[in-house]
């Protein structure tokens, strides 16, 4: 069998004693970066970058994917405890694992995402070794007019996201949308809504909405009453998920490893949705819906799974076409043409041994990553029970800091400061932040691809419907969007169920 | 009936509806500046249109709303601990790069702590901070060079040279 | 280690406390030289600023920062540099859009001559036209009559508005008397699948991001942009050679210093770096992505950026491109 043969090659590359070490240093760094907020991945890469020039292409690789998924685990981790959300992925996790954590099983909502994670990171080392170059194919079959129609679908599945009143999930879908078209428009070059700063040219940063939507918004709100004492501390039940949370996570855990799969193949945007959609999947399908909102470990366990799938898969379009998916692919490809290495369809032939070994210890990272998080799951807990007039201001001083390394600016950290106030207002308002979000992502993204679908087609919108994949997805779109807008339809489909 | 008060009854609606619309029409202007094109060949300000307007018509719907559909109160604004967050937020930005990081740290914090009521001093509380700013200083710019100064330019001229490689 | 730091802590409070004098003015450098890049790590002006760096921290015995202050299409970057102080501590790398952003950017904060001192000229590196498999075109020729055949299907993709590649396509356009459609990307790389899958005809792209695909037969090279073949393809043509004489387009780079930097300090920069420019190490890797080294005196980098821009000045007015 010549997927076993490259198995076994990758493994024997991997699971040296000097790749070993690198890929734990990656994962340990990673974790502790993931970690503390807004300090992300890709900083930490940017960083660090210069440390591997002197190892060999294979240990540096090995373990700037280390830090990469290391980092994911650390983000999840600060989303549940403190509702900190570093990335795209993990505000999701934020939405019912910080509510499992302030019901006191935060224990629980930690153990269920790491376990998730694993699954889904070892479903997908097998995935990318069997099914890379073909993958391949698929992010080379898919053009503006599939991605426009891909963000739409997503776009509908962030109202779905929404708790509260449709119409504030709209509206604040909206106004994600105008934010994200803050900056340097893609295909004029003109600025737009930046005020002459310069700045602001390049658009806003995910990081400085999120943790002033989030972070600040969430610590002013936790202020209001004065007495802090009972913000954080309730009485912890139980660190390791029961048999019943075993249970109801298997499936979503699947659901969420599939989806995660297929949109982290795309490298134009795709693995940004894997954790959103599969959050709205859940809350669609699964039994337990009546929980999402309170702290349902359907809403850890899909979206867990399904980021760390993406993030995976994102490796294919790197590795195989050179097409980095996020700024940490970026950098990766940086390392290795600072290597030697051009990163894109011959590495595979050319480079056998560090394709597979990088694809080997990343299942053997995920597994470290199990071993370490699993443990330190008693300590975060602990952590989250200092007294909460002393937690706050340090989780300032991260968010601070985080925010300013983005680009070494202090201008990020007053915008900050204008998310914050803005997110405390909408809590006050019942405006969910993370439709928001999903919009600011999705914004500049949505246009560009619409843009340049038209440019190519040459103006004629007929593009949209007539490319197969991306009629699927509008229909798709617009089938989930009925079920939205029509509650009754929703009902009626429930007692189907239960009858049927 | 006109010059009859009018009631709001659901004030959430009402001030969300007025912050879409306030952000929606200012949106609209300033895009106005922007080539339109049309819809073929889409100019920098056509997307931007159509997401404003599409805010407005959420805000005007959100704010109509208000009058007739009963909501619950928005509770009361915890304006003090909002002010102190913010500005010790602000005075971070501010200090860094001219005071350093270890300044701006302790101004954030000190700041911010006194949002909370329990805010008193503590020598343990205070020792913690040290450990903190200490903490920040050796992983953020010394283990991962963050280019953030220790000591900002306001100080250097009273610190050795040596001190700031 | 616990008592070394509470140590230095507490000379440190003593230090705040006593108003020491400053430090006094030793021969450059005595601290730190920040160089500033205004791109994301990564990229090739980055990865430059790194490998170079390294090599000055060991020649000068100053810890060299790389500080990115990406933004604004490398303009954010160069402003702050420009409004630096001059006195060496602060330099700036800047790729060829310096030579462009005029043309490109109305409200531009910094002057591009005026309010830099150059230091060395550092790198350039060659453009690839590559097409996709589907245009039967094999050479330059075949290409420019394919396109007038078929002004309806030519595109091309770029890395953005103003961009080298998008300045290397309309040279071509202005100069072989055709038309084809710009479509714009965010960066060249994610120009690739749409090239690939055929959605878009060709691409200018450096040598060092499209070489894989031009060597697993992806997308199909014709020639160069530069007056030389390149040293990673020498069997592919100059465009000059192929079909359109004296045309060169290329994506370079080089080191710049505010204006009023002393020229003591600007030539002790420009040796160094010179020097760094030459070690087999950094040539090598360098070279295996495609990039190749420059060097040489501040004066010529000087003439060489004058000559870019009035250059590209003359392209964007006929291509009719206004600053936005």
């Amino acid at each position: 069998m010549d997927i076993l043969s490259n198995l076994w090659l990758g493994l024997s590359v991997a699971a040296t004693p000097l790749n070993l070490w690198w890929c734990l240093v990656g994962c340990f760094l990673g974790t502790a970066i993931g970690v503390l907020p807004g300090l992300g991945p890709a900083a930490t890469i940017a960083m660090l970058l210069p440390a591997t020039f002197g190892l060999p292409p294979v240990s540096s690789l090995i373990m700037l994917a280390g830090i990469f998924y290391g980092a994911q685990y650390g983000g999840s981790t600060t989303a549940i405890l403190v509702n900190l959300p570093g990335e795209t992925s993990s505000v999701v996790t934020a939405l019912e694992g910080h509510r499992m954590a302030r019901r006191g099983k935060a224990g629980r909502a930690l153990a269920v995402a790491a376990i998730a994670s694993f699954f889904a990171g070892t479903v997908c080392t097998f995935l990318i070794a069997l099914f890379a170059p073909p993958l391949a194919e698929v992010a080379i079959k898919f053009g503006p007019a599939e991605y426009f129609s891909l963000m739409v679908l997503g776009l509908v599945a962030s109202i779905v996201l929404a708790h509260g009143s449709i119409l504030h999930a709209f509206g604040m879908v909206f106004l994600g949308l105008l934010l994200g078209l803050v900056g340097t428009d893609v295909n004029s070059g003109t600025q737009r809504f930046s005020f002459g700063i310069s700045e602001l040219a390049d658009g806003i940063n995910f990081v400085i909405v999120a943790m002033g939507m989030f972070g600040i918004g969430e610590i002013i709100a936790n202020l209001e009453s004065g007495d802090t004492r009972d913000v954080m501390v309730k009485k912890v039940t139980g660190l390791w998920p029961t048999r019943e949370d075993f249970r109801r996570m298997i499936a979503p855990t699947l659901r969420g490893t599939a989806l995660g799969s297929i949109l982290g193949i795309l490298p134009g945007g795709g693995a940004a949705l894997a954790s959103f959609g599969a959050y709205a999947l859940e809350k669609k399908i699964s039994k337990y819906r009546h929980e999402f909102g309170t702290g349902a470990v359907e809403g850890v366990a899909a979206p867990e799974s399904a980021n760390n799938a993406g993030a995976q898969m994102s490796f294919i379009p790197m590795l195989t076409l050179g097409i980095p998916a996020n700024p940490v692919m970026a950098l990766m490809i940086g390392a290795m043409v600072i290597q030697g290495i051009q990163p894109g369809p011959s590495v595979l032939t050319d480079q056998p041994a560090l394709f597979w070994g990088v694809i080997a210890s990343m299942w053997i990272g995920n597994l470290m990553l199990v071993v370490l998080n699993l443990p330190l799951i008693g300590i975060w807990v602990k952590m989250i029970s200092v007294p909460y007039h002393l937690l706050y201001p340090m989780i300032l001083v991260f968010c601070a800091i985080g925010v300013y390394s983005l680009s070494n600016a202090a201008f990020d950290v007053y915008l900050m400061v204008l998310f914050g106030g803005l997110g405390y207002v909408f809590k006050k308002l019942d405006c969910e932040p993370a439709p928001m979000l999903l919009g600011f992502i999705l914004g500049p993204m949505m246009e560009e691809f619409l843009r340049r679908a038209l440019l190519l087609s040459k103006g004629d919108p007929g593009v949209l419907v007539t490319q197969p994949i991306s009629a699927v997805l509008l229909v798709l779109a617009f089938c989930l969007l009925l079920l939205v807008l029509v509650p009754s339809f929703g009902r009626t489909r429930e007692q189907a169920f239960e009858e049927g | 009936m006109a010059d009859m008060p009018i009631k709001i009854s659901s004030p959430k609606d009402f001030w969300a509806g007025l912050i879409y619309l306030a952000i929606g029409a200012a949106a609209i202007w300033i895009g106005s500046h922007y080539r339109f094109g049309v819809a073929g060949r889409m100019g920098p300000g056509y997307f931007p249109f159509v997401l404003a307007g599409g805010l407005v018509a959420v805000g005007v719907v959100s704010f109509v709303r208000s009058f007739v559909i009963p909501g619950s109160r928005i509770g009361t604004i915890a304006w003090k601990p909002m002010l102190i967050v913010l500005s010790a937020n602000l005075l971070f930005g501010f200090l860094l790069p001219r005071a350093g990081l270890v300044v701006a740290l302790v101004a954030l914090t000190l700041v911010s702590a006194a949002a909370s009521r329990e805010f008193r001093f503590e020598w343990r509380a205070s020792l913690g901070l040290g450990v903190l700013v200490l903490f920040c200083a050796l992983v953020f710019v010394k283990g991962l060079g963050v280019p953030m100064p220790i000591v900002g330019s306001w100080l250097e001229p009273y610190v050795p040279a040596s001190w700031l490689f | 280690m616990k008592l070394k730091m509470l140590l230095s802590t507490a000379l440190l409070a003593c230090a705040l406390s006593l108003a020491g004098t400053p430090a006094p003015a030793q021969t450059y450098p005595s601290k730190p030289i920040k160089i500033i890049v205004p791109v994301t790590p990564g990229g090739a002006i980055d990865i430059i600023a790194r490998l170079v760096g390294e090599k000055m921290r060991i020649s000068l015995g100053v810890p060299v920062v790389i500080e990115n202050k990406p933004g604004a299409s490398n303009n954010l970057g160069a402003d702050i540099a420009a409004k630096s102080a001059p006195d060496g501590y602060t330099i700036l790398i800047v790729a060829s859009s310096h030579a462009t952003s005029k043309f490109v950017y109305k409200d531009l904060s910094y002057d591009p001559v005026k309010d830099f001192e150059p230091i060395v000229y550092t790198h350039v590196v060659p453009l690839l036209l590559a097409v996709n498999p589907g245009v039967p075109a094999k050479t330059v020729p075949e290409l420019i009559a394919w396109i007038k055949a078929n002004p309806g299907q030519a595109s091309y993709g770029s890395s953005g508005p103003g961009g080298s590649l998008h300045m290397a396509a309309e040279l071509f356009m202005s100069m072989s008397g055709t038309k084809m459609l710009h479509v714009p990307y965010k960066g060249s790389a994610a120009a690739h699948p749409d090239l690939i899958g055929g959605r878009t005809k060709m691409i200018f792209d450096t040598v060092s991001a499209i070489q894989g695909h031009v060597k697993s037969g992806a997308v199909r090279g014709l020639a160069v942009t530069t007056l030389t073949r390149s040293s990673v393809f020498p069997g592919l043509p100059t465009i000059s050679e192929a079909a359109l004489p004296g045309y060169d387009a290329s994506t370079w780079g080089g080191m710049l210093a505010p204006a009023g930097t002393p020229k003591e300090i600007v030539a002790k920069l420009n040796t160094v770096i010179n020097a760094a420019l030459k070690d087999e190490d950094v040539r090598a890797k360098l070279i295996a992505s495609g990039i190749e080294v420059q060097g040489g005196t501040p004066e010529q980098f000087d003439s060489f950026i004058k000559s870019e821009i009035e250059k590209w000045g003359k392209v964007m007015k006929d291509a009719g491109i206004e600053p936005e």
